[in-house]
Order: C-alpha cells, then structure tokens, then sequence
C-alpha cells in the first residue's frame, strides 16, 4: 500500500491556510480537520511548512493569549521530512515513528499536497493486517486440501 | 504483544495535571515535557479527565483569548477511556483508531500505571509486522525443502 492509495481510501486533503493567516483563525480550520494540521501556504506558492495543534500549543505556552495574534508563517514549522505520493506506508511509517513525528506532509512537483498523521496510518495497518491474517489462513487452508 | 510490553519499555511515568490548574499551565506543561496528552488527577489521586493538545486548540478557537485563564476542567474530556496492561496491543490500537484518539491511560483498578499514545502502539506494530515477516519467511522456507 502506498501513501496515495491510503489518503485516496480516506477523507479530504488537509485544509490549506494563507501565511498571514492569524492563530485564532487558523484553531478554527485546526478545528474542523480530523489530522490536527494544516499547510501554509504564502502568496499562492506552498511554503515548506505545517502547522499543527502542537505548534499552537507551543506558541501559547510562550507566548500567552498574545499568540493568537500571530501569524501562521511565524509559527510553522519547516518541514524536514516529507513523503511523496508513491512513497510505501510501512516505510512512512517507520520514518515518523523513529523521528517521533505525528505528522508528515506529502509533497509532488515540489509542492506539499497534503498530510498524513499516525491515526490515518494505524488504521491502515489494522486493515492491512487484516487482510493478510486472511490470506494467510486462506493458503495455509489450500495447503492442507492439496496435501 | 500487550499494553504492559510498551509500558516496560517506555516507563509507567505519567505527567499530571489538577482539574483547577489554568489551561495556560497545561500549555506549559505540555511543552516542557514534551507530551502530547495530561492525565487529569484530583487531589485523592482519581482520574478526572485528560487534556491534549487538540483539547486546547479547540479551547482557543472556542474561547480566544480568553482561554488561557479557563481551568483545565472546563476544556478536558472527562468521559476518559482507559486500557488495561494485560490487553493486547491490537486492542488499543483499535479502540484509538475507532475513536479517534491519541492517548489512553492505562490503570490497574483506581490506579493509574501509564499512559500509551498512538506513537508507542505504531511502532510496536511495526516490529510485531517485522517478527511475522520474519516467521512467515522461515515457514515459507520449510514449506519448500
């Protein structure tokens, strides 16, 4: 299974927000997504950059109520890892696990065009797992017939 | 693999938090552990919660500015669902997945003996997935010979 496939079986992209874009507007699409980060995106072309729950978590302990005036840009992180659409997800997987991250954009053309969190990927590794316990008892079961 | 095999390896420490406390501790707290969840306690030590990040973001564009003075009553999930360490991994693993959620105590009767995240279990996945790749391909070797 690779990482197209997963976000294709799932739900909407992640929400994509403008630079400028204060804090207490971007809580609001934090919000609404289900994977707790969104992409930044500064004068029509994507930053390198994400911005998660955690990051507003991080501003606010700084920063107090002050950080809901910040902007988006400022408190995005660059990403330093990303995966590509054709990328496996066992090894995105391993990846985020080893690097500790809960989140990981997806980049294509240069561009980041989505992001994929550990929920999403858990829950495909119970589907995967699923379907190869079935397959395995399936052959295990045609061994037993042809023997 | 069950629950008790992660918390052997990642410790039963939990970082806590009082319902009374502010929602700007919590943010704190968080940040300086470096933890995405808090287990709430009262004062006779009982779970009364549990707040996260996504708790406090939500709180923020709920509240503004306003939030970082609220208790962490008012903002933490009190319907807390917790895991056992005898249960399997792949229990909890369907319980956060269901559900929707990032962290779940675990306790022995009142007490509580851990916290697993969706991190611990992923990773634990991943090497139970190594182990019967591992297994399948010794089968699959016999099978042959």
């Amino acid at each position: 299974m690779r990482i197209h496939e997963l976000k294709g079986a799932q739900c909407r992209p992640a929400e994509v927000v403008d630079g400028t874009m204060k804090i207490r507007d971007v809580v609001v699409r934090l919000a609404r997504g289900a994977c707790g980060a969104v992409i930044v995106r500064d004068d029509g072309s994507t930053l390198d950059a994400i911005l998660t729950e955690g990051d507003v978590i991080r501003e606010l302990a700084h920063h107090g109520s002050d950080a809901l005036d910040m902007s988006a840009v400022s408190v995005a992180i660059t990403a330093t890892a990303s995966c590509a659409p054709d990328d496996y997800v066992t090894d995105v997987a391993r990846l985020m696990t080893e690097r500790g991250l809960s989140h990981l954009p997806i980049r294509e053309g240069g561009r980041l065009v989505d992001i994929v969190d550990l929920g999403e990927i858990l829950r495909q590794r119970l589907a995967d797992r699923r379907r190869a316990t079935r397959a395995i008892f399936g052959s295990m079961s045609s061994l037993r017939i042809s023997a | 693999m069950l629950v008790a095999n992660i918390l052997k390896a990642k410790g039963s420490e939990v970082k806590t938090i009082r319902p009374s406390e502010t929602i700007q501790a919590a943010a704190e707290k968080l940040v300086a552990e470096a933890v995405g969840a808090l287990v709430v306690l009262s004062g006779s030590q009982e779970i009364e919660g549990i707040i996260t990040e996504r708790d406090i973001s939500r709180g923020v564009a709920a509240y503004g500015r306003s939030v970082h003075d609220l208790p962490v009553s008012k903002l933490m999930t009190s319907a807390v669902v917790t895991c056992s360490a005898k249960e399997p991994i792949a229990h909890v693993a369907k319980v956060m997945t269901e559900r929707r959620m990032r962290h779940l105590p675990v306790t022995e009767g009142d007490r509580i003996v851990g916290l697993v995240s969706i991190g611990d279990v992923l990773k634990y996945r991943l090497d139970e997935l190594k182990l019967e790749s591992l297994v399948l391909r010794d089968i699959a070797i016999a099978a042959r010979q």
